[in-house]
């Protein structure tokens, strides 16, 4: 069965649970892995054409690709290359990944990767789309107290800031979110009765690539926050999740 | 209505295309990205681009700009008034080109160009991939770090291959060399390389539904590094005109800057579209009107 069965590429940190059980949900169908760490991607070798993508002189055919815009990818470089080879590695692992017979989650197209995959872009991206979201002002309106700022950068919630200092940064800020997390897998919701505004964004989050995301929504399912790189706490959901990553990606891979 | 110049003060195309703007006597307002909070501001209240302008005591409805032209300085700058130590400066400076980015996704008006348009010019196989799928013809390529690849496809090309930067990072074109081969076999990040075209570089510049097309007369390989670099006005197959425009539109971008190798035989061999082409050079040189046609589409 091994044998017959194209490679998954893993790019994750060692530490990443969410890669690790997709890994061995994986294997655990008898497929092969090779597991890569974002910081040593710089030092593989790869070759990619217009029809095929080989890492090591290995052809890939699935990508499981835990990787931000901002992690370093090109430690074993001289400091002062680091930055360089970074741009170029990243710029070759993006576009093998949209290759018609690799199959990646998340497979980010461009737009995405290179806005940074910021909570906003994507709640700008899902509203443009038709999905409804959450209010939010930018700059220095005057806002009841009581309301939050979530950085563009890391999207945390936090005390809201004076106005003059929102009219510098532009923040963005809302009502204080209850949130509710939904897991969105492969255009699907993990759970037995999704919010339909929310079941719409999984749906167009995996028709733009991105096969796995956490959608934090407000009671009504208005939409406030996506999560390209999520982490879930153990149990039946992260089970479910997992499972269903490992079952399609081998699926992929063992197809001919 | 105003034309909105947002980023770089400095920047030649942001004080050309206001210049050509005032000529026609649109009015138009600077936001120069390192004042934002201090001389000007804005607020968005709802989605679909409802907000406010503010540029010293005046303001005005954001949905009385008819369009934004843009131009980012890769190393913004922070004002004086600000007084702030390094590790503020890098928040404050990353948070406010969020905020800008936002700001530009909600204006309802055109922008010139909105930076979420043709990102894929920052990995350049993955736009080879897309021009190729879009109807255009790609020299063949391969982006890789090994030596042994890079030997055989060379061998495949009847007139060499060049060697390029796989990112957006701006690098020299240069034919296949010993400095790249060392560089191989010692152990470096992957880059691309590609079939040489023989034949002249046309660079066509589309704004919207209008294309420019410039032809390089250079003896170099990257003529954009070469001073003696003669420009001229050119024709274009319509054919390609159509689909430079179709492919300009469907990234997002109202100007973009497709760069060709065309040869004797007149096939059309694209190499990039460029999403924040420096068209000054081109129209200064062949006097095409650019500037004009990019002051066509802010303010109507």
């Amino acid at each position: 069965m091994t044998s017959t069965c194209g490679t998954l590429v893993v790019v994750a940190q060692s530490e990443d649970r969410v890669a690790q059980r997709v890994t061995r949900a994986f294997a655990a169908r008898g497929g092969r892995t090779r597991w890569c760490a974002p910081g040593r991607l710089g030092g593989l070798k790869v070759d990619l054409t217009d029809e095929a993508f080989s890492i090591e002189g290995e052809p890939v055919r699935a990508i499981f690709w835990r990787v931000s815009p901002d992690m370093p990818l090109a430690d074993d470089f001289r400091a002062e290359d680091r930055a360089f080879a970074a741009s170029e590695t990243a710029a070759v692992w993006i576009a093998g990944q949209h290759l018609p017979g690799t199959m990646a989650v998340n497979r980010f197209d461009a737009e995405a990767w290179y806005s940074g995959l910021r909570w906003q872009y994507w709640r700008d991206r899902l509203a443009a789309s038709g999905v409804a979201v959450t209010d939010i002002r930018v700059g220095d309106l005057p806002l009841p107290a009581c309301w939050q700022w979530s950085p563009y950068t890391t999207g945390e919630p936090c005390d809201m800031p004076e106005a003059p200092a929102r009219a510098v940064m532009a923040s963005a800020c809302h009502d204080a979110v209850a949130p509710l997390t939904s897991v969105a897998v492969c255009g699907g919701i993990v759970m037995a009765a999704p919010h339909p505004n929310v079941a719409r964004a999984a749906a167009l989050l995996d028709r733009w690539g991105v096969g796995l995301a956490a959608i934090d929504s407000d009671a009504d399912g208005r939409v406030h926050r996506v999560r390209v790189l999520p982490e879930f706490d153990e149990g039946p959901l992260f089970e479910r999740a997992v499972t269903t990553l490992g079952d399609r990606l081998y699926e992929h891979c063992a197809a001919r | 209505m105003s034309i909105a110049l947002l980023g770089d003060p400095e920047d030649l195309a942001i004080t050309y295309v206001s210049w050509l703007a005032k000529r026609r006597g649109t009015d138009t307002v600077l936001l120069p990205e390192a004042t934002l909070g201090v001389d000007w501001s804005f607020n968005l209240n709802r989605a679909g681009g409802h907000g406010t302008l503010r540029v010293g005591a005046d303001t005005m409805d954001l949905r009385e700009l008819s369009g934004v032209f843009v131009r980012f300085n890769p190393s913004p700058g922070v004002h004086a008034r600000l007084s702030l130590d390094a590790a503020a400066q890098g928040v404050l400076t990353h948070e406010r080109r969020e905020g800008l980015h936002h700001l530009l996704a909600a204006v309802p008006c055109p922008v010139v160009n909105r930076p979420s348009g043709g990102r894929s010019n920052a990995s350049k196989p993955l736009q080879m991939m897309e021009l190729r799928q879009a109807g255009f013809v790609i020299p063949r390529w391969v982006a890789t770090n090994r030596r042994d690849v890079v030997e055989a496809f060379a061998r495949e090309c009847a007139h060499g291959v060049i060697y390029k930067a796989a990112s957006g990072l701006r690098s020299r074109v240069r034919t296949l060399d010993d400095e790249l081969l060392q560089r191989l076999t010692e152990g470096t990040s992957p880059a691309v390389v590609q079939e040489f075209i023989p034949g002249r570089d046309v660079r066509v510049h589309t704004v919207e539904d209008r294309a420019f097309a410039t032809e390089m007369l250079s003896s170099a390989i990257d003529y954009r590094f070469e001073n003696t670099t003669e420009y001229r006005a050119t024709s274009i197959d319509p054919a390609i005109e159509r689909l430079c425009c179709a492919t300009g539109r469907a990234s997002g971008l109202c100007l973009a800057g497709f760069d060709f190798r065309v040869t004797a035989a007149g096939e059309w061999y694209c190499l990039e579209m460029n999403p924040v082409p420096s068209f000054l050079p081109y129209e200064m040189c062949s006097g095409q009107p650019i500037g004009e046609a990019i002051v066509d589409v802010l303010t109507t």
